[in-house]
């Protein structure tokens, strides 16, 4: 029983690995979670390197809410203080793409 | 940044445990185990992927760290088995939860320092048992309007198990409390996510007079079993009726202060709200924040299901009900949207800090659609109300609990 499992395994894995040459969202399926949107990317590397992205998508807050998160991330949760550029960038996909509107 | 991203799936628990120990899982052993690689999860177990070892039906709103939480229809029982008790980790959990091993340090404001094992605690101290009322200072937050930041919670970051273990007062005196103690501080061994080893996940504590009460246990067993590891074993405080975190998991240390404690989580607007009424979305200055106490008044309708369809007139309706640090004198049910309510037959709790069952039955007139509501009402004369209370980080949501029925 156990062996006919490993094969079909073994199947299964190849076809992830092919997969996976097609792009990072097979990498990171996580990554599919977000929204398409202008900085998508630099919300998935920033938030994932210590939580799930579900933490993000879960919520739908807004940009005022997201304002102050990201200070809290940074104030309390050991997130790196981000520049002005990079921070605008993710308040803006946050407070348009995870927003109440969006529920 | 470090990211830890382990996650207590089922594809966790076999890294962790081997592939010998996951026959167990199957139910027979498996010939070639030794030959799967370290990270190898079987077909059998990859289909469940995302379930939570030895917790069933949880709904997961977050793996990493895991947080899950239970419908209301699969809290029917009047004490939780621990397959039904809710998750909530601020952290990444140990990877050492050995109990023969483990050490309770009580230190601070004290006579005497001690250094206690768990074999310690059950020979040195009197060992009890109480079904106690857990709630997640956040449950209900999902339903905030404007939303609060935070885990989504909709009604099931509650439960009531049996807790065993020894009372928190009796190790405190033991230790000797110092006269100038105000305030307890609680550590754990879970790791803080941004792998900083110098930030706790979370750290509370409650005033030394609230520690006092004698239904706060140092626990080590769960209805009779070792805790769920998700739930802290092998050891854990429970403090009955204030928010969960007070509840602190994988516990090795309390330490007694002289100011209220500052840890990770008692400060900024962590488990506070505004020491005033505010308008929803209304922005409040962090000094006018109070750190959260007792829970409210509350219930739960945990039969029928909601959305489930009826076939006769009449059937009951039943649930649970609670009020932090005080008890339910009356549940009240409503099935016409609250223009007349029924009282509910309620029993007492089977000791102090118990949520409370209760049952009524209700006539349906005709074919249609309905609502069940239930209202409870706590000894001091609180009732839950219809709207939420909103406040800015979305905690104690005690607006009353509403069922849709069809009667076909």
């Amino acid at each position: 029983m156990i062996m006919i499992r490993l094969f079909v395994f073994s199947w299964i894995f190849i076809i992830v690995a092919v997969g996976s040459v097609n792009g990072q969202e097979d990498d990171y399926p996580e990554m599919a979670l977000l929204p398409q949107g202008e900085g998508r990317e630099e919300v998935f590397y920033l938030c994932s390197a210590c939580h799930s992205i579900k933490t993000v998508v879960q919520q739908k807050l807004s940009r005022e809410v997201w304002d102050k998160t990201l200070d809290y991330m940074v104030a309390e949760q050991g997130m790196p203080e981000l520049d002005a550029e990079d921070r605008l960038k993710i308040l803006n996909y946050l407070g348009s793409n995870v927003s109440p509107e969006k529920k | 940044m470090t990211g830890n991203k382990q996650s207590w799936s089922r594809r966790n628990f076999l890294m962790r445990t081997g592939g010998a120990s996951a026959g167990l899982l199957f139910g027979m052993a498996i010939p070639f185990s030794r030959n799967m690689p370290a990270s190898f999860v079987p077909l059998e177990l990859a289909q469940n992927a995302g379930e939570i070892v030895g917790k069933d039906g949880l709904t997961e709103l977050n793996d990493r760290p895991l947080n899950a939480e239970t419908p209301p229809h699969l809290l029917d029982d009047v004490v939780t088995p621990t397959n039904r008790h809710f998750i909530r980790n601020n952290g990444n959990p140990p990877e050492d939860m050995d109990a023969a091993a483990w050490r309770l340090t009580i230190d601070g404001l004290v006579d005497k320092v001690l250094s206690l094992s768990i074999a310690d605690l059950k020979e040195q101290f009197e060992v009890v048992s109480y079904d106690l009322l857990m709630e997640c200072g956040g449950n209900g937050r999902a339903f905030f309007d404007p939303p609060a930041s935070g885990n989504q919670w909709t009604y099931g970051a509650v439960a009531c198990s049996n807790w065993t273990g020894v009372r928190l007062r009796d190790v405190l005196n033991a230790a000797g409390v110092k006269p100038e103690v105000i305030y307890t501080a609680h550590e754990g061994t879970d790791s803080h996510l941004s792998g900083n080893p110098d930030l706790h996940p979370v750290s509370r504590g409650m005033p030394i007079d609230k520690a006092m009460d004698p239904y706060n246990l140092i626990a080590f067993e769960q209805n009779g079993a070792a805790l769920h590891p998700m739930n802290g074993a092998p050891l854990r405080l429970v403090v009955p009726g204030w928010p969960g975190s007070c509840s602190q998991k994988w516990l090795n240390r309390i330490y007694l202060r002289d100011q209220v404690h500052d840890g990770a989580k008692m400060t900024g607007t962590s488990y506070r709200v505004p020491g005033y009424k505010v308008e929803p979305g209304q922005s409040v200055p962090t000094e006018d924040f109070k750190i959260i106490e007792a829970m409210p008044v509350k219930s739960l309708i945990t039969y029928p299901e909601t959305m489930a369809s009826v076939s006769d007139s009449t059937f009951e309706v039943r649930g649970h009900a609670w009020a932090g640090d005080t008890s339910i004198t009356a549940v009240d049910v409503s099935h016409d949207f609250g223009a007349t309510w029924q009282h509910a037959e309620l029993d007492g709790p089977t000791n102090r800090n118990a949520w409370q069952s209760w049952r009524a039955n209700v006539n349906l007139p005709q074919k249609g659609y309905y609502e069940i509501w239930a209202r409870a009402t706590d000894a001091n004369g609180r009732s839950q109300p219809f709207a939420i209370d909103w406040n800015p980080k979305g905690y104690l949501n005690n607006s009353l609990h509403r069922v849709a029925v069809r009667r076909v």
